[in-house]
């Protein structure tokens, strides 16, 4: 995931689900939407398209927001499908020196973590930012947070 | 970010620093006893191996990891470095009371992982022997004989040595290939 041999930085575009502070590498981040449905940024130009979307919220075993008018979506490129995560609130766009704060799980979480996704942890000013790899897509497992079929 | 140990854990530290190097210079000497940390958990005293002890610090800030079983408290940066944090008495079972001013966070090493373990207090190192540890241990909650090592008495109570390698074993430590 990071390239040791071309950059010592890392975009991460942070993002709040709960109380928990999420990163996601920037470069996945197909499109941005607010709950309108109207893009703040494209990297891919996609028209209209079947949008699979997964409640991030029901992924960290959180009960559902009830305002969900307010919630915004990440879509990403999963191997040739688009599929929409929906956070609570986009945060900031962060650049990470990949050797002084990045590091991979410690042992015990890697063990015991249920959502696969979750392969890191970040330092950024006071904080430490959980890493998620959105284009991962594991194997043989529900699921979790999956809503629906949507148009975007 | 913790900053270098200080309060209560340094004055536990010296001690047990000094007491390692007692024990270098009569290596000679072999002695029975083995020292442990005594700590709290609600209102009962446990022991944890000096030998597996790295350092007590404050609780620090927790950074809260979704989607984990409920003990995980969650990971701090430790001085660079990543560690998960356990909460003891949610994985033994026991119930959980108002978080006070004396929580700690003792780091440990085992199998050549560092852990914060998160408990009530701290308190002083004991020297206990083999045959010391000839009681039963609190079978609190759900916890299983396998987390501890035994329990000696100590002043009117107990003391429950706990252990590391059955603790680790159960969370799956030793399968990790990563």
């Amino acid at each position: 995931m990071v390239d040791s041999s071309e950059a010592a930085t890392l975009a991460i575009l942070t993002f709040w689900v709960g109380p928990f502070l999420l990163g996601v590498e920037a470069d996945q981040i197909a499109q941005l939407t607010r709950p309108s449905g109207q893009r703040l940024s494209t990297h891919i130009s996609a028209g209209a398209s079947d949008l699979k979307v997964m409640d991030l919220r029901s992924t960290c075993g959180l009960p559902r927001e009830t305002d969900e008018e307010q919630r915004q979506l990440l879509v990403v490129d999963q191997a040739g499908e688009k599929v929409g995560y929906r956070v609570d609130q986009v945060g900031e766009l962060i650049t990470i020196d990949t050797a002084m704060y990045i590091w991979p799980l410690p042992p015990l979480l890697e063990i015991q973590k249920r959502w696969r996704q979750l392969w890191g942890v970040c330092q950024w000013e006071n904080e430490l930012v959980l890493l998620v790899d959105l284009q991962y897509q594991p194997q043989n497992e529900p699921k979790e947070g999956y809503i629906s079929n949507e148009w975007t | 970010m913790p900053d270098s140990p200080t309060g209560p854990g340094k004055k536990i530290l010296d001690q047990v620093r000094r007491t390692q190097q007692n024990q270098l210079a009569s290596e000679t000497i072999e002695s029975p006893h083995q020292q442990y940390l005594s700590f709290l958990l609600n209102e009962d005293w446990y022991g944890l191996s000096v030998y597996d002890l790295v350092e007590v610090l404050p609780p620090p800030k927790i950074t809260r990891v979704p989607s984990v079983p409920d003990h995980i408290l969650g990971v701090i940066n430790l001085r660079g470095e990543v560690l998960s944090t356990i909460d003891l008495k949610s994985f033994f079972g026991l119930p959980q009371g108002e978080p006070t001013e004396d929580q700690a966070l003792i780091v440990v090493e085992h199998a050549g992982m560092r852990t914060g373990l998160l408990v009530d207090d701290i308190g002083d190192l004991v020297n206990l022997a083999p045959e010391d540890l000839n009681e039963e241990p609190l079978l609190a909650g759900t916890s299983e004989r396998v987390f501890f090592e035994g329990a000696a008495t100590w002043g009117e109570g107990f003391l429950t040595v706990i252990s590391l390698e059955g603790i680790f074993q159960a969370e799956g430590m030793y399968s990790y290939q990563g």
